[in-house]
């Protein structure tokens, strides 16, 4: 098996939310509504791509908000204090699950 | 303190819109300079201050989010901390976006150097209502963490004070000490799963003596771990048994695989974020529930799908207005008069006649002189684009420009680039290359420079204003926006093409771009980057202009005039000289005066006389003027006064000289033009362009556009310059060229002539100071040939598809405009839509397992 494309635990201390990644396979980021927060559950492409997404704030497990919907252009998201275009190719490839409203 | 602790090295780090550069600026104010890494194009700047009698240099990393290989950036940040060691690394941190920035700060902890936190925007974070505890926050990552706002200067004393301090005990040469040091600083723990794999590998490679006394091990391990290439290369050069070691990175990778069921770089990554996410809830208060900010606010505007465009379209014309109206209509004007200043000066240095000065004048002089024109403009534009840069909205220019770009196999950030090159008319394609450096997408990079040329850069705006001034002169405004539409809608079909055909195989990045929040810019920092900029440009023009201006000055001055006619030109000058004497009379006095040399020393007096008389406006500026030239020769002074004295006597010989002497004058300049035309004539570039007129007069173009044309190459700005040789235009006629080419083209030109070269010239190869610029952002003289050739084809076809077809159909000029723009934009629409079809596709099919390619 390759190493790229695995899906990924969260680990035990992501207190908040629990949530078990292989009961939710999650959709693309490109299909989140727009104002919808959402969690990374998995990241697909290679390991250039997932470290460059790690080190812009994008990561298994980052909690981020959808500001804009793209499609076809770039999606506008937020993860923490940071504002990320992010390409639409890129959206399909960003494994999400929703965060029910009013958890945190 | 010891010698070698009188100066110190510095790194800064940050990631990009930490404000980094802000931080570098407050450090060393004004003492800086810029070069670039050896062999690539990012920029390394330096800069020094001096602190408690240390002089400290600090060098400017380039902004990267981590410390991987993948990028140029990156590898030069790391490359130097490991090789050069510096004394101590600040790294530049956002403190209202704390949690991505320790990424960066724990990547740089472990390359083991003494480090520091700047922990920068203190203003932008508290605004937020974000309050950092940095006492505990320099405890949790063990290292001084010094509070600052770049901007406004806060904080640099303090920093600089902890800069000193750490690099003090660093100082220690001793590498037990060095290695101490190194403990004490953040260890960041990787938990159960990775430590012991990582003490296992650090024990392996602490057997390998080289490795060991040059690099920090567990960096090392780390790095194995990630499965850096580039540290795998270090491995292979300097480790004894390199073998051994690189076998047993790659079994344990292995085995975590298995047990773990991720990819160890993958664990690596998680757990940053995991202590990073620690230390933010430990360290930061989150005030009141989060509003929308001010950033979000001005985005649901500025982003908007229909208001952003607008609002773009607004800033765009705004940017043109700017540059072109206040600084091409008002400022350069007043600054060429300084530059036509300095250029009188220099051509009186230098020696009065013969090649060296041919060579040094209209070769490298007027070459540079002709970009210098643009300078203020340049200087203005660069203002306007360091104010959309530093506020954060160049960002949304990219994101807002992406999806129509990316349709054509461009990238939002090919926006920038293309302003630059003068989308609409007035740019110039040298800034333009430069600026796709930062652009990541290896595959619209290179698309965006192969385009960029085809935009209208200011010198071939002449042409076009020249051109349509004699041949369109009722539609004048009509055509130049047909000429700025047209090479946009040709240069995105072109981009389309090529980055489906070409540059197929070149490699493509997923578009992620971090959107800043919106800044108020800081004057200086403005001012300080514009001129940077201009600097940097105008230092690359002159180096590059100098060097071709050598070889195109070859290309239209030899062979020269064969020895037959270089006799004949004499004969008639001499023939003429003795006319001249003859007609003098042998009672006239001033006929000794005037034989040999001294007839030469007349005809510069004569020269000079009349270019100031010109000059010279008021009675009193003129006898002034009489006064100085009388003083200076009283005989000659009679003569060039039609025969007055200053006192007014009349000398009617010296009258006699006047009228004989202004026309022989007059025959000498004739000669000396007709010399010049011959010259060009039979030069390699005149032969060239004859040769070329049996394939050219298909696009309409004849000899004498052709020579105009290939000088172009050069610079665009020869183009009407060289026309302006060939058809003479007479300094003693006061025609301009329009009027001059007007009547020599009035039986054999139409409009549709015009149109051709037009287009051809909007569209033909870069200038050479351009392809240079071409060859270093691409680092391929492959891509520069290409350059240099796709557009002349191109050019050609449109100009004689043009041109034949408005002969062939007798249509006007103007028709033949309006079917060849609905043909061009059918084209366009055609290629957006299946270059959207396509992108849409690939978005559909989703594939977990497949590589990072979109």
């Amino acid at each position: 098996m390759k190493q790229s494309g695995v899906v990924y635990d969260l680990f035990d201390h992501q207190k908040d939310h629990q949530i078990d990644a292989a009961m939710t396979p999650g959709m693309p980021l490109a299909m989140a509504c727009a104002g919808e927060r959402v969690r990374i559950v998995m990241l697909a492409g290679g390991r250039g791509m997932h470290q460059r997404l790690a080190s812009m704030g994008l990561n298994v497990g980052s909690e981020i908000e959808v500001i804009k919907k793209g499609i076809p252009g770039p999606f506008l998201v937020s993860a923490g204090d940071t504002r990320l275009a992010v390409g639409a190719g890129i959206a399909h490839k960003i494994m999400v699950s929703p965060i029910a409203q009013g958890t945190q | 303190m010891t010698g070698s602790s009188s100066e110190i090295i510095v790194a800064l780090a940050g990631q990009p819109n930490s404000g980094k550069s802000t931080i570098f600026n407050a450090l060393t104010g004004a003492r800086q300079h810029v070069a670039n890494y050896p062999g690539i194009t990012v920029e390394k700047k330096m800069g020094t201050y001096r602190f408690d009698g240390r002089k400290t240099v600090v060098v400017d990393l380039p902004g990267t989010y981590s410390l991987t290989s993948y990028t140029q950036e990156e590898r030069v940040s790391r490359d130097f901390l490991i090789h050069e060691k510096p004394a101590a690394v600040v790294d530049v941190v956002d403190a209202s976006n704390l949690e991505r920035n320790l990424y960066l700060v724990f990547q740089l902890a472990e390359m083991g150097i003494p480090m520091v936190v700047g922990l920068n925007m203190m203003d932008v974070a508290r605004q937020r209502g974000l309050r950092i505890d940095i006492e505990q926050l320099s405890l949790e990552l063990d290292m001084p963490v010094v509070p600052t706002i770049g901007n406004k200067g806060v904080g640099i004393k303090e920093l600089r004070e902890a800069i000193n301090q750490i690099s003090k005990d660093g100082d220690s040469t001793s590498a037990t000490k060095r290695a101490d040091l190194r403990q004490r600083f953040l260890r960041l723990d990787y938990g159960a799963a990775l430590e012991p794999v990582l003490g296992r590998l650090e024990k392996r490679l602490s057997e390998d003596v080289t490795l060991a006394t040059r690099y920090p091990l567990r960096w090392l391990a780390l790095k194995l771990m990630e499965n850096d290439s580039e540290v795998q290369r270090l491995v292979r050069e300097h480790a004894t048994n390199k073998e051994n070691i690189l076998s047993s990175v790659a079994r344990e990778r292995e085995v975590f695989q298995a047990e773990h069921g991720e990819a160890s770089e993958q664990a690596i990554a998680i757990r940053r974020y995991q202590v990073a996410g620690e230390i933010v809830e430990h360290c930061v208060k989150r005030g009141k529930e989060e509003h929308r900010t001010l950033t979000d606010r001005i985005d649901q505007v500025v982003c908007h799908r229909v208001a952003g465009p607008i609002f773009l379209g607004g800033v765009l014309f705004l940017l043109y207005y700017l540059t072109m109206k206040i600084g091409g209509e008002h400022i350069a004007p007043w600054a060429w008069k300084y530059w036509t200043m300095l250029r009188d000066v220099i051509a009186g240095i230098l020696p009065a006649e013969g090649l060296i000065r041919s060579l040094l004048l209209s070769g490298i002089v007027d070459g540079v002189f002709a970009i210098m024109n643009y300078l203020p403009i340049f200087l203005i534009l660069f203002l306007l684009i360091a104010i959309l840069e530093d506020s954060g909205y160049m960002a949304r220019v990219a994101f807002i420009m992406d999806r129509a770009l990316r349709a054509f196999g461009l990238h939002g950030q090919s926006t920038l680039p293309m302003i630059l090159g003068g989308v609409v008319v007035g740019g110039c394609a040298i800034p333009g290359v430069m600026a796709t450096r930062a652009m990541k997408d290896q595959k619209a990079r290179m698309t965006t420079i192969m385009i960029v040329p085809l935009m209208n850069c200011m010198a071939k705006v002449p042409l076009y204003v020249l051109l349509v001034s004699i041949f369109f002169k009722e539609h004048q405004a009509i055509m130049l926006w047909f000429m700025s539409l047209i090479t946009l809608g040709v240069a995105l079909i072109v981009a389309s093409v090529l980055s489906r055909t070409v540059l197929k195989r070149q490699e493509s990045e997923p578009f992620i771009l971090e959107m800043p929040p919106y800044h108020l810019p800081t004057i200086t920092g403005v001012i300080r980057r514009a001129v940077e900029r201009t600097w940097l440009f105008v230092k690359k023009v002159i180096t590059i202009i100098v060097a071709v201006a050598i070889v195109v000055w070859i290309f239209i001055t030899f062979p020269g005039l064969s020895k037959e006619r270089t006799a004949y030109y004499d004969a008639q000058a001499e023939e003429a000289t003795n006319a001249f004497m003859k007609k003098l009379g042998k009672n006239n006095p001033y006929a000794k005066l005037l034989a040999g040399t001294g007839l030469k020393e007349f005809g510069q007096y004569w020269d000079r006389y009349k270019k100031k008389k010109m000059g010279a406006r008021s009675k009193e500026e003129k006898d002034a003027l009489n006064e100085k030239f009388s003083r200076e020769h009283p005989e000659f002074f009679k003569i060039v006064n039609k025969g007055k004295g200053l006192d007014g006597k009349k000398d009617k010989y010296a009258k006699k000289v006047y009228t004989a002497y202004k026309r022989l004058d007059k025959t000498l300049k004739r000669l000396d033009t007709a010399r010049r035309k011959e010259t060009v004539h039979v030069s390699f570039a005149g032969r060239f362009g004859r040769f070329l007129e049996p394939v050219s007069q298909w696009a309409g173009f004849d000899w004498k556009i052709n020579i105009a044309l290939a000088s172009s190459f050069a610079a665009k700005e020869n183009l009407v310059a060289t026309l302006g040789t060939i058809y003479s235009v007479g300094e003693e006629s006061g025609d301009t060229l329009a009027v001059t080419m007007a009547k020599d083209t009035a039986q054999s030109w139409t409009p549709v002539h015009a149109l051709a070269l037009m287009l051809f010239v909007a569209l033909f190869p870069p200038c050479i100071a351009t392809l240079i610029m071409v060859r270093v952002e691409t680092g391929s003289t492959k891509w520069m040939l290409f350059a240099a050739t796709y557009p002349i084809i191109l050019g050609f076809i449109i100009a004689v598809i043009v041109f034949q077809g408005g002969q062939l159909l007798g249509l006007t000029a103007l028709q033949v405009m309006t079917l060849f723009s609905l043909f061009v934009f059918t084209i366009l629409a055609a290629t957006y839509f299946v270059g959207e079809r396509a992108a849409l596709k690939k978005q559909k099919t989703f594939q977990p397992l497949d590589h990072a390619t979109t």
